[in-house]
């Protein structure tokens, strides 16, 4: 039965909301930016144009201008692979908070700025960028609370937000400025949204409002309907009549006005700019991925590849409370079922346990039905993590339930839970924190840490974000306009250090492939199996192979940087 | 069925506390568990200091090569580094950590170990083979020429190519050079002799001493062109005119060793010649190395 939720949850709530977003941006300050968020800056800025024109048309009277062809063209034409939401939001959060200093670096934006930006000036430009990420995560968690405390107990909840946030990879991407994360927290909202909706007639139109969002965040919210309907059927069985269909009409109706809305490069020529939309994702191309020491970059792919990536990727204490958390409720449901074999429709139940478990196993099984390229490690599947959280919350709360069953003293009954769930969570944050800020390297205790993790011959990681790592030690050793090999690294995200003072601006970017490795004096590697060729290339330009700097992720080699020898 | 629930209840509370203990033990004391960087120097003061003439070093894992290198590049060269094999090393230092083994000790000797730490040293010794000719090595003394379709050169039918310092060729529609190669994701030290559509390309050697057997390594460089191309490669042999090799080189091959026995031809100098060329010849870069062993 749902537990009507009091003010006290509301303020737990908050206060994981509070937590969660803390944790995130203070991460975010140490975590290297990553090639696609190297696009999404650039977007983010050009996106943010379109809107200031608006308001500036508008307040000449001459709000028409924005909506030309050739204005949205202009405003929305750059990375539309994607819908607008997040780096619309990117765009605003950056305009309202950044500390400018855009005039004085020209060159670094996909802008030219003649005047410093009126803004609050509290965050630097990167952490500005990355905001929304952090508060829609940081919204994850508090409602991620608010379902397990609602069906179940508040340490379930707790526990519940605690892990879904305190996962290694999930937590990554919560630190930065794409999409990854920002749809697993939608993903959680619709669901939210549409299990209050079964029984709250007003959580139907917001279910359609969060649908059109998730939509507009990435394609993954495209297969949400897949998984609500066959809970919903689930539903009208056990309460032998149908529940409300108002959140599928709303999500058919306003989801698609939402989502419309939110992308303006779909206000003209929508069918074939949705249709080129569809088609980059369903031909898109294979890159690479090193999975039990083979390097996988065409199709087959290997089918167990998101469950192999959740299980040595998760912590395992909260891999092990998922798996008990699903078989207790399938127990306590055929218990139910068992102790009342006569009972009439169960007109109470919301199925809580079934869309948790489903909404777990789903994200994963999308690869596994559409023979998707397994690109991006455990991103394109972080949607299970809060939902494998929610289980995990579900035997916390039995446990403690059984524990404290009937004769136990109360003074046991009081310190259990949260004793239990400090303890749980434990290995989660430390697992999370000891990942940070190379979690891509990152594999659990049961693949063995980071060292067990290319023992197995796993993906070291992608996208060119440890860079960061690298930048001091350019900074004391790379001689003036010294010429760079950045390898996988793009010259968005360079440009970004450059604007943070992390980079000096007289390092040359030498470009890609062979040309830039021969031009270069310093040179580096980021580590993945297929990227193996570039070290050799450099071996054989500069005549070395003594590196001048590895740097490691508990001893596991994640960039190597080699200067040319001086003649 | 009260009391056994509870039982349950107690042993799995119990189960996953001692799960959460360790493993949040295991990752808050991961760091201690790493070779840290004086390990490694006390390490490589060791090697360096028995180092000689003709020793390999070898690390292990494999994913510690880098880590290796850094302490050690100085005595790794670029031709140690892209080795086809350890045939030729009569001692191999093993630089290991992890309880790690390097394949290259597989049946050698241990004659000495040591602990830096984290860090393990152990000398093997073990046969090594003599290498009389390494084409590789001699890659600026070969000729390189083309002819039309299949045919084998005759003298009038040839296109020759150019020969740059490195040293390479520029062929009317490729590239050869001497290179390290990345073939089934190693480093592999040879020759890139990328197919030319309806042309095929030959490696001409003089005066080269033979010994008991030839050993001959090919593959497909490059993870782009196995990802893009399935064509295969036809690689030959002709030694003073007569094929002694015909080898069909696919993706999936890997660095793949051919052995020929050259007994009969032992002690005398010889034209050695490669022919290599393809029908399907997209992204088809064939890599090779070679050698004449006693």
């Amino acid at each position: 039965m749902i537990r009507v939720l009091t003010r006290a949850d509301r303020r737990l709530a908050g206060a994981v909301f509070v937590v969660a977003l803390l944790a995130l941006f203070a991460g975010g300050r140490t975590q290297g930016n990553s090639r696609d968020e190297g696009y999404y800056f650039d977007a983010a800025e050009l996106y943010w144009s379109y809107y200031g024109d608006l308001v500036e048309n508008t307040a000449r009277l001459q709000p028409t201008k924005s909506f030309t062809r050739a204005a949205i063209e202009r405003g929305f034409g750059y990375n539309h692979e994607h819908p607008a939401l997040m780096k619309s939001l990117f765009g605003l959060s950056w305009r309202v908070f950044h500390k400018c200093h855009c005039p004085e670096q020209p060159g670094r934006h996909p802008l030219g700025y003649a005047k410093k930006h009126t803004t609050l000036g509290l965050l630097d430009e990167e952490a500005a960028l990355r905001l929304p990420t952090n508060v829609l995560v940081a919204l994850m968690a508090m409602l991620v609370y608010l379902l397990g405390a609602a069906a179940w107990s508040r340490a379930a909840g707790l526990v519940a937000a605690t892990l879904a946030v305190a996962a290694p990879r999930l937590f990554f991407d919560a630190q930065l400025a794409a999409f990854d994360a920002p749809i697993a927290a939608m993903w959680v909202a619709v669901v939210y949204a549409y299990w209050r909706a079964l029984d709250e007639r007003e959580w139907g139109w917001r279910c359609g409002v969060i649908f059109g969002l998730a939509l507009a965040t990435k394609h993954n919210a495209f297969f949400l309907p897949a998984v609500l309907g066959p809970h919903w059927l689930f539903v009208a069985w056990q309460r032998r009549r149908l529940p409300p269909f108002r959140p599928f009409i709303y999500m058919a109706t306003l989801g698609v006005a939402v989502y419309l809305l939110c992308w303006p490069w779909l206000w003209f020529d929508t069918v074939h700019r949705f249709r080129e939309y569809v088609s980059f994702h369903v031909n898109h191309v294979y890159y690479n991925m090193e999975y039990f020491g083979r390097n996988y970059n065409k199709p087959p792919f290997p089918l167990s590849f998101p469950y192999a990536m959740t299980a040595l990727t998760l912590p395992v204490t909260t891999l092990v409370l998922s798996a008990l958390g699903s078989v207790m409720l399938v127990r306590d449901w055929l218990a139910a079922r068992r102790d009342n074999p006569n009972a009439a429709a169960d007109t109470g139940t919301r199925a809580t346990g079934l869309l948790v478990g489903i909404n777990a196993l789903f994200p994963m099984a999308i690869l596994t039905v559409t023979r998707a390229p397994i690109f991006g490690a455990t991103k394109h599947f972080h949607a299970s993590i809060p939902f494998l959280a929610l289980l995990a919350g579900y035997a916390v709360h039995r446990l403690v339930l059984a524990l404290s069953d009937g004769d136990a003293p109360i003074s046991r009954r009081r310190w259990l839970a949260p004793a239990l769930a400090v303890l749980v969570c434990a290995p989660a944050a430390a697992e999370t924190w000891r990942s940070h800020p190379y979690a891509l390297t990152h594999y659990n205790l049961l693949a063995g840490g980071p060292a067990g993790g290319a023992d197995l011959g796993m993906n070291r990681q992608f996208w060119g974000y440890p860079t960061l790592g690298i930048l001091p030690w350019l900074g004391t050793h790379a001689r003036a306009g010294a010429p760079v090999y950045w390898h996988d690294t793009n010259q968005a995200q360079l440009n970004m250090y450059v604007r943070e003072n992390r980079l000096r601006p007289d390092i040359v970017n030498t470009g890609l492939e062979e040309p830039g490795v021969r031009a270069s004096d310093i040179a580096m590697v980021i580590h993945e199996k297929h990227f193996n060729k570039y070290e050799y290339w450099i071996w054989d330009f500069y005549g070395t192979a003594r590196p001048s700097l590895v740097l490691d992720d508990e001893g596991v080699p994640i960039v190597t940087v080699y200067e040319r020898p001086r003649k | 069925m009260k009391e056994r629930a509870s039982k349950f209840a107690v042993a799995a509370a119990a189960l996953v506390a001692l799960l959460a203990l360790v493993e949040t033990a295991v990752a808050l004391t991961a760091g201690a568990r790493v070779a840290p960087a004086s390990d490694w120097d006390a390490a490589a003061a060791e090697v360096r200091a028995g180092f000689g003439p003709g020793d390999l070093i070898a690390f292990a894992p494999a994913w510690a090569d880098q880590v290796g290198r850094a302490h050690l590049g100085d005595l790794v060269t670029v031709e140690m580094a892209g080795r086809s094999d350890a045939d030729r090393y009569a001692r191999v230092w093993e630089v290991s950590i992890r309880g790690s083994h390097a394949p290259e000790v597989a049946g050698a000797r241990l004659v000495k170990e040591s602990r830096h730490g984290r860090v393990r040293v152990a000398l093997y010794e073990k046969p090594a083979a003599h290498v009389v000719w390494d084409f590789t090595a001699h890659a600026d003394e070969a000729r390189v020429t083309q002819t039309p379709g299949t045919s084998p050169p005759t003298g009038g039918n040839e296109t020759p190519c150019y020969a740059d310092p490195g040293p390479s060729w520029r062929c009317p529609g490729s590239r050869l050079e001497r290179r390290t190669l990345e073939i089934d994701y190693r480093p592999r030290r040879g020759i890139l002799a990328p197919a030319e559509s309806a042309r095929a390309t030959h490696l001409a050697f003089t005066e080269v001493p033979l010994g008991a057997r030839l050993v001959v390594y090919a593959g497909i460089h490059d993870y782009y062109a196995r990802k893009n191309g399935s064509g295969l490669v036809d690689l030959a042999l002709v030694v003073d005119g007569k094929e002694l090799l015909a080898a069909r080189v696919a993706n999936s091959d890997g660095w793949k060793r051919y052995e020929i026995d050259t007994r009969a031809l032992a002690g005398g100098r010889h034209t050695v010649r490669f022919d290599l060329g393809a029908t399907d010849p997209a992204w088809r870069n064939l890599g090779f190395h070679a050698e004449a062993r006693q």
